[in-house]
């Protein structure tokens, strides 16, 4: 098994609405993520998904918990060098095609954004140079860095935003629904060319997205997240093969699948979260087999073991 | 052979802008049947929200309408006065939109909204028209129909205002139901949901489905037939089953290449090259052989025309020409039809 | 007939093309090829901004202004206070007289006074000295129009007052374009001050939005606001000393809230944006996300404000100078000027150019100015972008 890159454990996450109440956005979440490989983070809106992403990457002051990376303290109060350092080895990939590029600067400038923060090119040749082999990588041409992003499609566009992540050289990539605002032709280009990057770089993906069939393409293992929770949390395969926690299971009953045949007489669950009584046996994270873990109670686990026997 | 209760021919509808006129659907012919479900599938600029927007008569005022008719009971829409089209939308024609946040008024309740068009479009009084309400309200599977009606739309989720906006929608016994990307605004499975709604609204009130949507997935769930289009233009139409087991536009097969549900872990995704024309100087010929793996050298000089597979199905490409090469279907997408269809012989031979 | 007609009906039989043209062939095109030459943000902007006849002609017309109120002091013979002669009650009112543009009947330098018969008489003008345009009765008694051609009159035929003397007998036209430079400067003084204290107030504001330093400041502007801006301008006068930067000063104290909303506002859009997010995971500092991303996103709108800014400082010292508060005689602006005549003519018609001229060019200066901030805002809001 190859080594944690990150670990993150007992985040909590939550916004104070007024002075009175508080949005638990991401509620007592743990999980790793190991060297090398895809961890799909997959759930519906307001399921903190996002948010798991942002605190990880400093974005928000997390509220509890702690998260490591390549096996140093990665978040609370850390010192310049330390920050600057987590700042180069970890980066994000946004949603919006439109909204993530500076409009007023060129590709060039943004690109280099992270050469000229991080002070990695000492001559203008040089971080052209660095500019023209990242964008080479993400397939745009050295012509394109002179122009500025309202010419170019959607699709475009996010290559000009993984070249800017890419361009520090870093570990791990937080990808936020990065396909999601995309049209169908253009999201299979998007997720080939980050498999592509991820071979050659040896990249280490965190995938959030709440298109199950993509992430099962892509991930490794996948996270299910309701309510700031994660509910079960598995290898790509047995998760789909057997979804054991009910609103797993009706996630994966309402993907709707290019097959008509089947898609007729598909049925689907609903998931009650009622049908939990947590009064007075807590839930946690329980190994149900190798490396499938479930959210559940004592009394659960001992019905999802039968159900499996 | 069903009735038909929309026919759509020849529309072509072009846009005034700055950088001159984009030509958003060019020469769009299709029918609708009546109880039918019919999807009209395309990506973003693909002209499938123009064509909705056209029958519906809402086009914005910088929309030039080049030429065609919508007919609709022998009446051709497009001919008719901003006067006269309100008197068949919402009682003839409805609309569901994709955003249920913008297409509900926020300061009006809910039991008004619904009431509104029953008391203008149907002449009901306000106690038929609450009475009416109230059970659509119930229809769309809202509980506690009686407190609803009193409710404002914040106080709803979002897929309880789709719910809403859908029985508005149906408020007055249309014959025809336009649903623009209606779930594309909600999560997976609030969506599945509402199509299941939808569904069973269809059967109930026998009103026939024009659905826009870019989800293939949706599409064949939803849908009786199914029409692709690309760059303005309908390149392949027929029923689902025709489409998704036997497609022949390079096109839909780029498409439904390019969905990764059934690709197996490792083997790259198919991806169709680059992204769709600029629809203000459309490609001359075949607007998708700039993309395309087997574009002749036809395709560059003529538009295809619409060629005939069987009764039911036809596809706009050169490479049904009697003269063109025979050519196979990316390996991805034929092997999984494959898969799909022993799948499905399997199960009936149970 | 439509591009698409024109290219259905290229004729051509479906059954018998030839064969040749189905085989393959791999498009020439670069589908992802970019045509057009990179334009920024800025260039796009101008030329749409150079498109729009309105605003270029606004523009051409604040040039010449402005060159004019530069140029027009500097060549003339006169000064600001000075007496253009020795002979002041000679030289006193004299009426607008211009070159060439007399023989048309325009600035000829006739004055029309009124009469009566006997008063007309003891005056004595030579009887190429006048000429009777009408008459007219007020209170039963019967006066007369009469034309005077006043530099005759008073044999100074060799001399041109562009735009005439005033009471003290200085030129007008010296006054005018000087007094347009003076009201320019308070007017950009104002607009920059204006920004200035908005941009950084609202800046800050909104960069820290939802923080308690946020709403502390968020608290001040709106008392600031309740106050009526008139009484902090009596307050301001009793401690400052009138000037030109005072009176901006003053002024832009009053002018910068709006300015201050505006980017707070922005700032807290843009805060939350997708490229700005990026920037902080890439390490950036507060300041470079301040300098490189949020500040030339609302460069644009900051120009508009300012172009908008810019004549109603001018309009408002216009009407304080008016009113008479923030008065300077020794750099008096267009207002001043409009309120000397009004106050030295008492109103007479005979005198109106010395009320008209300054208020025509104060007048043409503000719609200019105005129609350039329209132009400016149609042709930098990204929402008429790719429209």
């Amino acid at each position: 098994m190859s080594n944690v890159l990150l670990k993150v454990e007992h985040l909590k996450q939550y916004f104070k609405l007024d002075r009175k109440s508080k949005v638990k956005a991401v509620d007592d979440v743990s999980f790793d993520i190991y060297e090398g490989e895809t961890f799909g983070l997959v759930g519906e809106s307001g399921s903190g998904k996002t948010t798991i992403g942002r605190s990880i990457i400093r974005l928000y002051d997390i509220t509890g918990g702690n998260v490591t990376f390549e096996g140093k303290q990665a978040s609370g109060k850390l010192k310049k060098e330390e920050r600057a350092s987590i700042a180069r080895n970890m980066q994000m990939i946004f949603q919006d095609p439109m909204a993530c590029l500076n409009p007023r600067m060129n590709i060039r400038d943004i690109v280099a954004e992270g050469i000229d923060i991080h002070k990695l090119a000492k001559t203008k040749e040089e971080r052209d140079e660095m500019v023209y082999a990242i964008l080479a990588k993400v397939g745009l041409a050295r012509e394109h860095a002179g122009r500025y992003p309202h010419e170019f499609s959607g699709g475009q566009r996010q290559r000009i935003g993984i070249a800017r992540a890419l361009i520090t050289n870093p570990k791990l990539v937080i990808c936020d629904e990065p396909i999601s605002a995309l049209d169908v032709s253009i999201q299979s280009q998007v997720v080939n060319l980050l498999k592509k990057l991820q071979k050659e770089l040896g990249l280490t993906y965190l995938f959030i997205a709440h298109d199950l069939s993509m992430v099962r393409y892509i991930s490794d293992r996948i996270a299910v997240m309701h309510k700031g929770k994660i509910v079960e949390l598995a290898d790509a395969e047995e998760l789909y093969n057997n979804p054991l926690h009910p609103y797993t299971r009706s996630l994966m009953s309402a993907i709707p699948t290019p097959d008509p045949k089947s898609e007729k007489q598909r049925a689907r669950f609903a998931y009650d979260p009622s049908q939990h009584d947590y009064t007075t046996d807590e839930p946690k994270m329980r190994e149900i087999r190798p490396k499938h873990f479930i959210y559940c109670n004592e009394k659960e686990f001992q019905a999802y073991q039968t159900e499996i026997a | 052979m069903k009735e038909t209760v929309l026919s759509v021919k020849n529309l072509t509808v072009s846009f005034k802008t700055h950088g001159g006129m984009v030509q958003a659907v060019r020469d769009v012919s299709f029918d609708l049947y009546q109880g039918e479900t019919l999807a009209i599938v395309g990506e973003s600029g693909s002209g499938k929200s123009v064509t909705s927007k056209s029958i519906m008569g809402l086009l914005s005022p910088n929309a030039v309408i080049e030429k065609g008719e919508i007919l609709y009971n022998g009446t051709n829409l497009l001919k008719l006065s901003e006067n006269d089209f309100s008197k068949y939308r919402g009682a003839d024609i409805a609309m569901v939109f994709q955003d249920p946040m913008t297409s509900l008024n926020p300061v009006m309740t809910i039991g008004d909204q619904i009431s509104e068009s029953l008391i203008n479009n149907l002449k009901y009084t306000k106690e038929q028209a609450k009475a009416r309400s109230l059970e659509l309200i119930s229809l769309v599977g809202i509980d506690s129909p009686e407190k609803r009606f009193k409710q404002y739309p914040h106080q709803f989720s979002g897929g309880m205002r789709q719910r809403i906006v859908i029985a508005i929608a149906l408020s007055c016994n249309p014959k025809i139901l336009i649903c623009d990307e209606p779930t594309t605004a909600l999560d997976v499975t609030t969506q599945a949901q509402i199509l299941e709604l939808i569904k069973d609204l269809q059967q109930h009130f026998g009103v026939s489905v024009i659905f826009i949507t870019h989800d293939l997935g949706v599409v064949a769930n939803m849908s009786d037939r199914v029409g692709v289009m690309y760059a303005g233009k309908i390149v392949e139409i027929g029923t689902v089953e025709d489409v998704y087991y036997d497609p022949r536009h390079p096109y839909t097969w780029g498409l439904l290449a390019s969905i990764p549900a059934f690709q197996a872990k490792g083997v790259e995704l198919y991806a169709i090259p680059g992204a769709p024309p600029q629809m203000i100087n459309p490609p001359k010929g075949d607007a998708f052989s700039l993309r395309s793996d087997w574009s002749m050298k036809v395709d560059f000089v003529h538009q295809p025309p619409m060629f005939k597979i069987s009764e039911t199905h036809s596809a706009a490409t050169w490479l049904l020409h009697p003269n063109a090469p025979k050519v196979d279907r990316p390996a991805q997408l034929q092997e999984r039809i494959n898969v799909l269809m022993r799948m499905h012989e399997g199960g009936k031979n149970e | 007939m439509t591009n698409h007609d024109k290219n259905l009906n290229q004729a051509f039989d479906v059954e018998n093309l030839p064969k040749d043209l189905f085989t393959f062939e791999k498009a020439t095109d670069d589908a992802e090829g970019l045509t057009t030459k990179p334009i920024s943000f800025w260039q796009d902007s101008m030329r749409r901004l150079f498109k729009n006849y309105v605003a270029v002609v606004s523009l051409l017309i604040i040039v010449v202004l402005f060159l004019t109120a530069i140029i027009a002091p500097m060549l003339s013979n006169y000064t600001l206070t000075g007496r253009v002669n020795q002979d002041y009650y000679k030289f006193a009112q004299l009426p607008p007289r211009v070159p060439v543009l007399e023989h048309f009947g325009l600035f000829d330098g006739t004055l029309i006074k009124e009469f009566t018969q006997g008063s007309l008489d003891e005056v004595g003008y030579a009887s190429d000295e006048y000429k009777i345009v009408g008459t007219f009765t007020r209170n039963r008694i019967e006066y007369l129009k009469v034309k005077e051609y006043t530099y005759k009159y008073l044999d100074i035929e060799d001399r041109y007052f562009i735009f005439g003397t005033d009471i003290l007998s200085r030129d007008i036209w010296t006054r005018v374009w000087y007094g347009t430079s003076i009201s320019l400067l308070i007017g950009v003084y104002a607009a920059i001050i204006d920004v200035l204290i908005g941009v950084i107030y609202g800046g800050i504001a909104g960069y820290f939005g939802g923080t308690k330093i946020d709403d502390v400041m968020m608290r001040i502007l709106e008392v600031l606001y309740g106050i009526p801006s008139i009484v902090i301008l009596f307050v301001l006068f009793m401690f400052l000393t009138p000037g030109i930067v005072p009176i901006a000063i003053a002024i832009a104290l009053t002018g910068w809230i709006g300015v201050a909303r505006m980017i707070r506002a922005q700032f807290l859009k843009l805060r939350d944006q997708e490229f700005v997010l990026a920037a902080r995971t890439l390490g950036a500092s507060d300041t470079r996300i301040i300098m490189k991303h949020l500040i030339p996103n609302v460069v644009a709108q900051i120009i508009v404000m300012a172009s908008f800014s810019i004549p109603s400082a001018i309009f408002y010292e216009a009407f304080l100078a008016f009113i008479g508060i923030g008065l300077d005689l020794s750099k008096p602006s267009l207002g001043v000027l409009i309120n000397d005549a009004i106050s030295s003519t008492q109103g007479a018609m005979t005198y109106v150019y010395q009320l008209v001229l300054p208020s025509l060019v104060l007048s043409t200066l503000m719609l200019s100015i105005n129609l350039l901030g329209n132009g400016l805002r149609d042709a930098l809001d990204p929402r008429m972008r790719n429209n």
